[in-house]
């Protein structure tokens, strides 16, 4: 029996069908199996290339300068095309079932699912296609389910690697290494080693961290490179451990013990990806406890994202990758430098403004004092002096030029009048002159003659002038005595005379 | 001469980058209020430069190696 490949256009593939041609949906190619190739196939049979033509597909151009005995030498295509061919004839894989328990697996890649099963001894590779996984996957796959599944097994030339293809594929139950570590991870969370309250803070300015992975892995040059960009102040000190094989646990235990002793700000424990049973390292006890117990603070960064193994349960912080680890336990000081500068920038101008808003003050306050000083007011009063004695100046000169002024005015007027006055006298005949001389000289003889007759009689009225014949006026009490009976004996009276007063007494 | 030193190899030891960040923060704050008296002022610029330099003069140390503590297991 064996399976020849064919090649069958679309359009020819109902009458390669009625030849027994079949279709690969998985490998999407058609082909038929049996003893013999029925003729009616032959135009559409791939013959295997030969070895020359394989040669001359590799186009090895070091072929033509190696020495001949190297000739009968196969390229690694030719020799896993022919693995290839080889198990395209065992009738025996193209039905395999199998059980096992799920490994390796982290979710679909692209549209496939690719994992692993496993014994206590043995891996085997699987695939399941996509289009398969709709039709028979009918669960959640996931790592440390005990499957059975029904396949073929197929040779993988590009990676020379046998994959179990999946055609059928049940779930069972429980692994046993599975359960195992579900057992010893629920033990371990019972005793409250998971617990978040025993998590220690990774320190925000470290100067010391410890790193335990391999002197020879990817885990460590990505670490310090990471480390080199953020922060090349801090000295890392590596402890070199096998991650995997039969001393990984134990070194890796005494690496914290030894590390925790150092006081160093915080250690990483980590190593590049891998398969989960490289990665079981770090689900042992001995491990977990160790980490438990380190009063330093610990970051796991064990395996990839989707891969947790039980030292990332204890750890104080844990990542996916060293890279991530490095980033956690070491932060950029780049940033640390630019906020001091910034700070300081602000600080210093801070205190300018301040010191620019107290001068102002201060100028203000001068300022004020100057204006109300002694000598200040004592300026600006003369000033305001100065000032009202040129108004007073101005207004008297201006009063007395008025007054000078209407003086002029006045007399200029009055002189014009007499001026007016003495032109008609002037003019007048002398006759004229000499009457009104006369005329007025006899109206002053009139009114003086006239004065005098009245000052005479003026005279002879007065009272005092009756009593120098030797009259008395006699009063009593300031009244007149008018008759003689109007005074008694005793009473006080007065007499006066032209001369003078007498003071007599009514006997 | 050497007791000035030995102080200040401790005020050294004492100093804490996270809590020099934090008080830089904090002199920052305070210089910005306008009602700070002058005196304060003064003395707070002058802890808050101090400060500043000594925290760049922490971050900024001598570039290190790996170390790798037992290299011939």
């Amino acid at each position: 029996m064996g399976l020849f490949k064919l090649s069958v256009s679309y359009s020819e593939k109902e009458q390669a069908k009625a030849y027994g041609a079949k279709w690969d949906a998985i490998k999407r190619t058609w082909y038929f199996m049996g003893d013999d190739l029925p003729k009616e196939l032959e135009k559409w049979y791939e013959a295997p290339e030969t070895e020359t033509e394989a040669a001359k597909a590799s186009g090895s151009t070091a072929a033509d300068v190696l020495p001949d005995r190297f000739n009968k030498y196969k390229t690694v295509s030719e020799v896993n095309r022919l693995i290839a061919d080889k198990y395209a004839h065992v009738p025996d894989f193209y039905d395999i079932l199998v059980k096992g328990e799920v490994t390796n697996f982290s979710g679909k890649k692209g549209n496939h699912y690719y994992f692993d099963i496993k014994d206590d001894n043995s891996l085997l590779p699987c695939r399941l296609w996509d289009s398969v996984a709709e039709q028979v996957l009918k669960f959640e796959l996931e790592k440390g389910q005990y499957v059975a599944i029904a396949g073929r097994l197929e040779f993988f030339e590009k990676f020379g690697q046998t994959q179990l293809i999946v055609r059928e594929i049940e779930n069972i139950g429980e692994g046993e290494s599975n359960l195992a570590l579900l057992k010893l991870k629920n033990r371990l969370q019972a005793e409250g080693l998971f617990d978040l309250i025993h998590k220690k803070q990774i320190p925000g300015h470290p100067e010391q961290v410890g790193i335990i992975t391999s002197k020879n892995g990817q885990a460590i040059k990505d670490i310090c490179k990471v480390a080199k960009k953020r922060n090349p102040y801090v000295q890392l000190i590596l402890f070199h451990v096998n991650v995997q094989g039969v001393n990984a646990v134990n070194t890796i235990v005494q690496g914290i013990k030894k590390l925790d002793e150092m006081g160093l700000d915080s250690i990483i424990v980590g190593r590049g990806g891998g398969s989960d049973e490289e990665l079981n390292v770090y689900n042992d006890e001995a491990i977990v406890r160790a980490v438990f117990e380190a009063k330093t603070p610990i970051v796991s960064a064990v395996g990839h994202e989707g891969h947790w193994t039980l030292i990332d349960y204890v750890a104080d912080k844990r990542v996916a990758t060293p890279s991530e680890a490095a980033e956690e336990t070491i932060p950029d000081v780049m940033a640390d430098i630019k906020r001091v500068e910034l700070l300081s920038k602000a600080i210093q101008d801070s205190m300018q403004g301040l010191l620019k808003s107290r001068k102002l003050q201060l100028d203000s306050m001068i300022a004020n004092l100057l204006k109300n000083s002694p000598q200040n007011r004592l300026r600006e009063n003369r000033e305001k002096l100065k000032h009202l004695s040129e108004m007073m100046d101005f207004n008297i000169r201006a009063a007395y030029k008025s007054y000078v002024d209407a003086t002029n005015m006045l007399a200029e007027g009055i002189s014009s009048r007499f001026k007016l006055i003495y032109q008609r006298f002037k003019n007048l005949p002398d006759e004229y002159l000499e009457k009104i001389k006369i005329s007025a000289d006899q109206a002053f003889e009139r009114r003086y003659h006239r004065l005098e007759v009245l000052l005479t009689e003026l005279n002879g009225l007065s009272p005092t002038a009756k009593l120098v014949g030797g009259f008395g006026y006699v009063t009593k009490d300031g009244r007149p005595v008018k008759n003689a009976v109007d005074v008694k004996q005793g009473d006080n009276i007065n007499i006066k005379m032209h001369d003078g007063d007498i003071s007599a007494n009514v006997i | 001469m050497s007791t000035v030193k030995k102080n200040e190899t401790e005020l050294n030891d004492e100093f804490n980058i996270d809590r020099a960040l934090d008080r830089l923060e904090e002199i920052n704050d305070r210089l910005g209020a306008q009602d700070i008296p002058l005196n304060e002022s003064i003395e707070l610029y002058k802890e808050g430069t101090i400060l500043a330099s000594k925290c760049k003069e922490q971050l900024q140390g001598i570039e290190k190696e790996l170390k790798i503590l037992n290299k011939d297991e």
